[in-house]
């Protein structure tokens, strides 16, 4: 439970990292089980955004005519603020910076206000005005002094359930005049029903409320509500069956999961929940809730009758079933008797086939609108990344896409498929991962590759020479590291003059036009080693380029350009690599032995490596590059790395 | 990172915006001790000026080696202050905190930030490290695990206990205030 909850918290900052705004909300599914939990940990992640509030700046400050006061909270498309004009205080839905604002973003912005616009009822929130400010949307409502009810719910503050239902009950009166006008809400839930101090419930949040006389906008299921409250046929997308009962669905909904004190599906995934959705008959509630009476009980389960003609046939009967139920007095409400049932089934004989080609249409879309995926893949080299045998493109690459199994492969030119059958990809989460693929130690491209990513000058037999600082007459050692170095390598920034001990000189550091580091250099007999000292090398940054190397007071100095790279992923990526192929692994480290000058070493490595057959033309370079080191040109050893280079074709 | 591409102004931009941060992660290292002796404004503002004056020297590639970079500059001040302050041995009467002058508005806001401040000031050390690390200077988990020697997986734990323990502080805190 706990990994749970670290790894969806992990998904959560690591989003906010990437810019993006995830509401809590969207964890509700993939949470299951430790929603609260999550819900709870949230509220202490999120105050470092408040409190921190970086990309909105300070507060108060003028929006429009409007003068923002503080932030209320957010949603997925928008901030809501307490906002003041006048001497009056409104709450604004204020669209986001750098959120969909296209034309149909708007226009359904603009709906959403309209349908606001047109009612009055006491327990619906009231829209007095909808504009635009600095090029955002926004519209201006009732400022409710309150908590939603899931908030409420959290904290353990819920009257009885007859005071509920009775509070309830207005809730459901204000759907039936909403219903008259036209509209349904299409997102009841504890979360956008809102309770000021004195226990007045509010509907609030007209989120994906559309006119039923409007033509849709989206056919791709853009709006959507939380799943969790969403009725059946809200599900499956049936556009004409989808009235003010689907609204009754989500109030009774919402009322069992207050009363039970949990979620009316307890779903772990997204086709699970689905499927309870569509297929499952919910736990009556007064056996999950011991203390919700019998009556109340009918009155919830048959607003969640899966066939809207089951339900109650408009909001107004749900309101008179509660209300009296409040006062003591019968509840009409019937639920469907076990005979209609069977009937209705056997007379509906295709419909689960029905319901099942519906879902695979509406997975489709609801799964990438809801809760995509997320991929995100790197590789070394580039790859073209195949999902399901399509291709997604190439590294790197992020990608939305549809929750659930698929089989992952990752090709490259001269190096080995990397395949993951059975990628199991949670709705909402994520899944990253950074490769370096594994050579085909033998492909000529693949060597040409690698040496590239590591800078090894080693790989082919041809320009191995080149290594050798100024060559043999004023013999000092190669300086490594050079090229693409990390942090860790500068360690490394030491010089051996060897032999030429009596080459007297400098050992500098320069970046940028500027010495960082000049050391008189006299060798000895006692040493012949210097090497730059850490201070000189705590000016270096991730992406300096700087030189160094020895200046010898005659003759032309020897000097290694770097680059210093950022070293965390280098290393890992390394490491990772030394995890999967052993041959690669021998061979990077017979290249690092070459590079610190451990010759002897490094030729061991390399023909251990070319002893098993592997990656032989890397190693054999590697092995002549040691021998020349050496000065061991005119020795058996010679002799052998000649037959064998013969024997490879090189 | 726009940041690292040469435009100086977006730079100063990204600087600006991670004031609140530094100011923040300030307070809460400093502990109401040492809040006495240095204020974590200033300590932010000194941080901020002296990564100003070296722009042109950071050429990271990404915007999260900026931040660390950053963070170091600010830590290493707050620590020489730390060491001060320990060498001197010096007794003091705690100061009462600062007062929060500014009006109604953004005072919910500095409320917060300063309950936050001191619960992160309270947590056991390997909590604050881990949140340091993954909310104030955006690092990645990989890149936690490999400094603190621990698996990625024992990161996302450690770091999910950490924001459990700190609101749990902030929650007791709200508690004494009230």
């Amino acid at each position: 439970m706990e990994e749970t909850l670290a790894r969806l918290l992990d998904d959560y900052v690591a989003r906010r990292q990437r810019g993006e705004q995830p509401s809590s909300e969207e964890y509700r599914v993939s949470a299951g089980a430790v929603w609260d939990e999550f819900a709870r940990l949230m509220e202490a992640e999120s105050s470092f955004d408040t409190a921190l509030q970086e990309e909105e700046g300070d507060l108060p400050r003028p929006f429009g005519s409007y003068t923002l006061v503080r932030e209320l909270g957010r949603g997925a498309a928008g901030i809501v603020y307490e906002a003041r004009r006048g001497g009056r205080t409104v709450a604004l839905k204020v669209v986001r910076q750098g959120f969909d604002t296209s034309p149909e973003a708007i226009t359904r912005f603009r709906r959403e206000a309209e349908a606001c616009a047109r009612i009055r009822h006491d327990h619906v929130v009231e829209v007095y005005e909808a504009g635009e400010a600095e090029g955002r949307p926004f519209y201006a409502m009732t400022f409710l002094d309150g908590r939603s009810l899931s908030a409420i719910a959290r904290t353990g503050g819920l009257p009885s359930p007859r005071e509920l239902a009775r509070r309830v009950a207005r809730v459901a009166d204000a759907l039936h005049e909403i219903h008259g006008k036209g509209v349904v809400h299409r997102d009841v839930k504890p979360g956008n029903i809102m309770a000021d101090s004195t226990g007045r419930m509010v509907l609030a949040d007209f989120g994906l409320a559309r006119s039923m006389d409007a033509a849709t906008l989206t056919k791709t299921g853009e709006a959507l509500g939380t799943p969790l409250f969403m009725s059946p046929e809200q599900l499956l997308g049936d556009r004409g069956r989808i009235d003010g009962r689907a609204d009754v669905y989500g109030l009774g909904a919402t009322l069992y999961e207050l009363l039970a004190g949990r979620p009316l599906f307890a779903a772990t995934d997204w086709p699970e929940l689905v499927r309870a959705i569509l297929d499952e008959r919910p736990k009556p509630l007064h056996e999950v809730a011991p203390a919700v009476s019998p009556e109340l009980s009918r009155i919830v389960m048959k607003a969640l009758e899966k066939q809207p003609e089951d339900r109650y046939g408009g909001a107004a009967a749900m309101r008179d079933d509660l209300l009296a139920f409040a006062d003591g007095r019968v509840v009409t409400g019937r639920p469907v008797s076990a005979t209609r049932r069977r009937l209705r089934r056997l007379r509906r004989r295709w419909k689960p086939l029905a319901i099942a080609a519906a879902l695979l249409l509406a997975a489709g879309y609801l799964f990438v609108s809801f809760f995509p995926a997320k991929l995100s893949i790197q590789t070394y080299p580039v790859a073209e990344v195949f999902l399901d045998d399509e291709s997604l493109g190439t590294t790197p690459l992020e990608a939305s896409v549809r929750p659930g199994r698929h089989k992952l492969v990752l090709k490259s030119k001269g190096f080995k498929d990397w395949v993951k059958e059975d990628l199991n990809l949670k709705p909402g989460g994520m899944w990253s991962v950074e490769r370096i693929l594994i050579a085909d130690a033998d492909d000529p491209y693949a060597q040409e590759v690698l040496a590239r990513r590591y800078d090894l000058p080693t790989l082919s037999l041809g320009p191995i020479a080149r290594m050798r600082g100024n060559g043999p007459e004023d013999w000092i050692e190669p300086l490594y590291p050079r090229g693409k170095v990390r942090g860790s390598d500068l360690a490394d920034l030491r010089i051996d003059v060897g032999r030429e001990w009596n080459a007297k000189g400098k050992l500098e550091v320069r970046a940028g036009g500027k010495v960082l580091y000049s050391g008189d250099f006299t060798p000895s007999n006692l040493s012949t080693v210097a090497a730059v000292p850490d201070a000189a090398k705590a000016a270096l940054r991730p992406g300096d380029t700087f030189e160094w190397g020895f200046y010898p007071e005659k003759g032309a100095p020897t000097v290694a350009t770097c680059e210093l790279v950022a070293d965390a992923r280098d290393e890992r990526m390394e490491r990772e690599l030394a995890d999967q192929d052993p041959a690669v692994a021998s061979l990077l480290r017979a290249s690092h032995l070459l590079k610190q000058g451990l010759l002897l070493a490094a030729y061991r490595e390399a023909s251990r490596l070319a002893d098993e057959g592997e990656a032989i033309r890397p190693a054999l370079a590697i092995m002549r590059g040691a021998l020349e080191g050496m000065k061991l040109e005119d020795t058996p050893l010679w002799q052998d790395l000649i037959r064998r280079a013969d024997r490879a074709g090189g | 990172m726009r940041a690292r591409e040469g435009d100086a102004a977006a730079r100063e931009a990204l600087l600006e915006r991670l004031r609140p941060r530094l100011v923040l992660w300030a307070s809460a290292r400093l502990g109401s001790e040492l809040r006495a002796e240095a204020d974590p404004e200033d300590i932010a503002q000194e941080a901020l000026l002296a990564v100003h004056r070296r722009l042109d020297e950071f050429k990271g590639d990404d915007r999260r080696a900026f931040i660390s970079w950053l963070f170091t500059v600010a830590e290493n001040r707050i620590r020489d202050l730390a060491d001060r302050a320990g060498a001197q041995k010096r007794q003091r009467a705690e100061l009462p905190r600062r007062e929060q002058t500014s009006p109604s508005q953004a005072a919910a806001r500095a409320e917060l930030a300063r309950s936050l401040a001191e619960a992160v000031a309270r947590l056991d050390e390997p909590h604050r490290a881990v949140i340091r690390m993954r909310r104030f200077e955006e690092m990645e988990v990989s890149e936690i695990a490999r400094r603190l020697d621990r698996s990625e997986n024992a990161v996302r734990i450690l770091y999910c206990r950490a924001i459990a323990a700190l609101r749990d502080g902030m929650k007791q805190e709200g508690r004494e205030s009230a």
